[in-house]
């Protein structure tokens, strides 16, 4: 069983060694409660970070012997990360869009989005 | 405080029902004649609420006054989230019905509510309040301290108007989660902007009550 801590104990947390953006048990809960939004990263790799929970359509289609098409919608909530850095850059990374560009490295760094780089607007 | 007026002509009879209103905000049609609702805050008694929650279900429409408003026709809209709930006086007998409409467009304004949305409608124009609320909605990291720069490129760029309130000073926000992340990107790049490097940031300095203070700015009013 896990160690009960106090609420009001501070504590310094390290994300930087780990992956913040590689989803396993447990993150979500992290995420929608805002503990990992906030300022990361030093030098070229600073940025600041926001987590949102997004509501997601799985769209499946079946088709019987019959030829009779079955459509079924699933609705489901995941997590979508946001990353602004400090030389302008901006990524979103979510579910979906998923490359190997947008997985976060495994040195921590997140990872930026090549399409979400900067806007003109 | 205003009033609230539902008047309603049948065969038999005429509903004519008058409600004290403690919050509104309202949004003038294109029409200029009548203006679309996004809250309402009424109180009165049991057949009075009953009344008003009847009409919100059926779309009616209403005549709103109040202060600096001259009898404006509005409507909530289809698709209204009604709340209610009551009030217990001491020295009345009864306990004294409340009720809370807000518009569709108003309830997704919450966190993930309706994240292609480009209007946000807030029920205050106060700087941090707006950031804190637009970053909140579309998941954009935002710090306290760039609350004064947002605020001008809001104003600079006409994507900022002040709406009618009764008891609140609300605004209106033009801008997706795209616009808002491409220009603080570019702060950020031209240096207007930047995120501390010893990682501290800022705190939060929001309104805690719903109290009615000074408008914190002067937008142009449609």
């Amino acid at each position: 069983m896990l160690r009960m801590r106090l609420s009001h104990q501070v504590f310094a947390f390290s994300f930087n060694n780990l992956p913040n953006s590689y989803q396993k048990r447990g993150n979500g809960l992290l995420t929608t409660s805002g503990l990992l939004n906030g300022i990361f990263g030093e030098g070229d790799d600073l940025h600041a970070a926001r987590w949102e929970s997004i509501k997601v359509t799985d769209r499946f289609e079946d088709t019987d012997d019959a030829g009779v098409m079955t459509i079924r919608e699933r609705e489901r909530f995941t997590q979508s990360l946001t990353l602004i850095y400090s030389n302008g850059t901006t990524a979103v990374l979510k579910e979906g869009t998923n490359t190997n560009g947008e997985r976060a490295p495994s040195n921590g760094n997140a990872a930026i989005h090549e399409g979400h780089t900067g806007h003109d607007n | 405080m205003g009033t609230l007026q539902f008047t309603k002509v049948t065969r038999d009879t005429t509903i004519d029902v008058r409600v004290h209103v403690d919050r509104a905000i309202a949004e003038h049609e294109p029409d200029n004649r009548s203006a679309r609702c996004h809250l309402l805050s009424v109180f009165g008694n049991d057949q009075e609420i009953a009344a008003i929650a009847a009409a919100l279900s059926e779309e009616a429409r209403f005549y709103l006054t109040g202060p600096q408003i001259e009898r404006l026709m509005v409507s909530v809209g289809a698709e209204a989230v009604v709340f209610r709930s009551s009030l217990s006086v001491p020295g009345r007998r009864r306990p004294i019905r409340h009720l809370v409409a807000l518009s569709d467009e108003l309830a997704k304004t919450c966190t993930g509510g309706n994240p292609g949305a480009r209007r946000t409608v807030l029920c205050d124009g106060d700087p941090e309040f707006v950031l804190y609320r637009l970053g909140a909605r579309f998941g954009i990291p935002v710090l306290p301290e760039w609350s004064e720069w947002f605020t001008n490129e809001l104003r600079r760029k006409q994507a900022i108007e002040r709406l009618i309130g009764v008891g609140c000073h609300p605004v209106l926000v033009r801008g997706t989660k795209k616009r808002f992340l491409g220009w603080t990107g570019h702060a950020l790049k031209r240096g207007l902007i930047r995120i501390p490097e010893n990682r501290e940031s800022g705190t939060w300095r929001l309104p805690a009550t719903f109290e009615l203070g000074p408008p914190p700015y002067e937008p142009q009013l449609r």
